[in-house]
């Protein structure tokens, strides 16, 4: 790929990506941690259609990573690999790597409960539960955590309060999450995936349903949450993806054409593919 | 075509128009000061008010395009060299009213004796616009380099001027008012020369995406 001059030195990548030589061509020189995420050679079907073909990319720790395409370009099934939430519909199979911290999601060793709990996903549309805004936030925590009432309502506020909506919505707790406005669901639902503390926040177009209003906050609310989580966002609006990431992947027909540094890829993207795409020549 | 696109060949073809008008201008200046001709002089005070106009509506067409628009990339680039370029230009239209005002002051001397090679350095600043022009249109950044290599030359004919007319002053006190007024147009010709090397340094930006502008070497 073209980013091959920005590798960093070899002695500072973990252990683990130096075996597999693969993963480090996307490795930034500019990274004093190791990837929180590190694709490697990751082939996608659904039954007998190959969706994602060799895609490899590093993910930064505490960095919005966007992920840009075209329709059908396989932006959303490369995320849905990274908590293998894919495994739950028929005929759909991964090959490759892909490591969180270093430990490849695909071993039998791991835990699918604790990996959804590690790696948290937003939906398009909002998809609060048919219970209260407390329940909303509180049902993951009950899942995943056995803890007092008091320690479940301390821990409610605080992910409310952190998903920019507390405010708003403190009166109400009991009041059913279907009845709050788009912006406010869609809130509540990032709410209810911090509660169970992840460490990736996966967001598949998570404005593409509320108003540009709403819309702001949502930006504002991931430009907060990087802080604590990593967060990798497919979207189609490329404004979003150039205000809000730090690093952006273009995708095309299920391949990673270039994957670089937003401000680079929006100024001036070394690949002819991305440049058509971002500056709305096709696609 | 995309409207955007529309839109960018619309202002392509303005700055094309401001091309022509201070190239015409420059032409205009190099004759006004070689015949010390006050006619002409008035005619590029005049221009210079055309050129003003044509910045302003070209900056109001680029801010517009960036706002309704969002470009980015390559488009992105383009509008903003533009941009850069548009200023530039018109401060090479200041520069050549400048020069023109000290025509009136000059046209009536006898025996006006340049401290410097006018028509060297005013030939090597007008192919230096017309080279940036055309690197501009044909995307060539290889003559944007070269308009830089020629900046160098203007300055040097600027630089030894200054040692000619230390020795005119002291061999021909009674020239000093003529000096002056001719250090300026040498003074004016360098800047105006500055502005082009700048606007190279922005198709330099706009075709590579790389800034040069304080490390040219």
């Amino acid at each position: 790929m073209s980013v091959v001059s920005l590798l960093h030195s070899k002695a500072s990548i973990p252990e683990e990506l130096q075996k597999n030589e693969a993963c480090l061509p996307l490795y930034y020189e500019h990274l004093n941690t190791p990837p929180k995420v590190s694709v490697c050679g990751l082939d996608f079907f659904y039954g007998e259609h190959q969706a994602l073909l060799d895609n490899d990319i590093d993910i930064a720790p505490n960095k919005v990573t966007a992920i840009i395409g075209p329709s059908g370009c396989g932006k959303s099934t490369h995320l849905r690999v990274y908590n293998r939430i894919f495994e739950l519909y028929k005929d759909q199979k991964a090959k490759g790597k892909v490591l969180l911290d270093g430990e490849n999601i695909f071993s039998s060793k791991i835990n699918i409960l604790e990996l959804r709990r590690k790696v948290g996903m937003i939906f398009q549309k909002p998809t609060p539960f048919p219970m209260s805004v407390f329940e909303n936030v509180a049902y993951g925590l009950k899942l995943h955590y056995a803890i007092s009432k008091s320690e479940i309502s301390i821990k409610v506020e605080e992910a409310l309060r952190r998903a920019a909506l507390w405010d708003e919505v403190k009166d109400m707790l009991s009041k059913p999450g279907m009845a709050l406005s788009g912006g406010q669901q869609q809130r509540l639902c990032v709410a209810r995936a911090i509660a169970v503390e992840p460490e990736v926040l996966l967001m598949d177009e998570p404005t593409s349903a509320i108003d540009p209003v709403a819309t702001l906050k949502i930006e504002e609310l991931i430009d907060s949450l990087k802080q604590k989580f990593t967060i990798v966002i497919v979207t189609h609006n490329m404004q979003q993806a150039a205000r809000i990431s730090d690093f952006t992947a273009f995708f095309y027909k299920g391949k990673i054409v270039e994957f670089d540094k937003t401000k680079k890829i929006f100024t001036n993207p070394a690949q002819k593919k991305t440049e058509e795409y971002i500056t709305g020549r096709f696609g | 075509m995309l409207r955007m696109q529309k839109e960018l060949d619309k202002i392509r073809k303005r700055f094309l128009n401001i091309s022509v008008t201070v190239e015409e201008t420059l032409q205009k200046m190099i004759r006004c000061v070689i015949e010390m001709d006050r006619e002409l002089a008035q005619e590029i005070i005049m221009d210079e008010d055309k050129i003003d106009k044509m910045e302003v509506e070209m900056e109001e067409e680029c801010l517009k395009l960036l706002a309704l628009y969002q470009p980015v990339a390559a488009d992105l680039r383009f509008i903003i060299a533009l941009l850069k370029i548009n200023n530039d230009m018109e401060r090479i239209g200041d520069l050549s009213e400048h020069i023109a005002r000290r025509v009136f002051f000059l046209h009536d001397k006898k025996d006006i004796d340049f401290p410097f090679d006018f028509k060297k350095m005013s030939s090597i600043m007008l192919s230096m616009l017309k080279k940036s022009i055309d690197a501009l249109i044909t995307l060539d950044i290889e003559k944007a380099y070269e308009v830089l290599e020629e900046d160098d030359k203007i300055d040097a004919i600027h630089k030894q001027m200054f040692y000619t007319v230390e020795e005119t002053i002291k061999t021909s006190p009674e020239k000093i008012g003529m000096m002056i007024n001719l250090v300026g147009i040498s003074r004016y010709v360098e800047r105006i020369a500055d502005h082009i090397a700048n606007i190279s340094e922005d198709i330099i930006y706009m075709i590579d995406g790389e800034i040069i502008r304080h490390n040219r070497n």
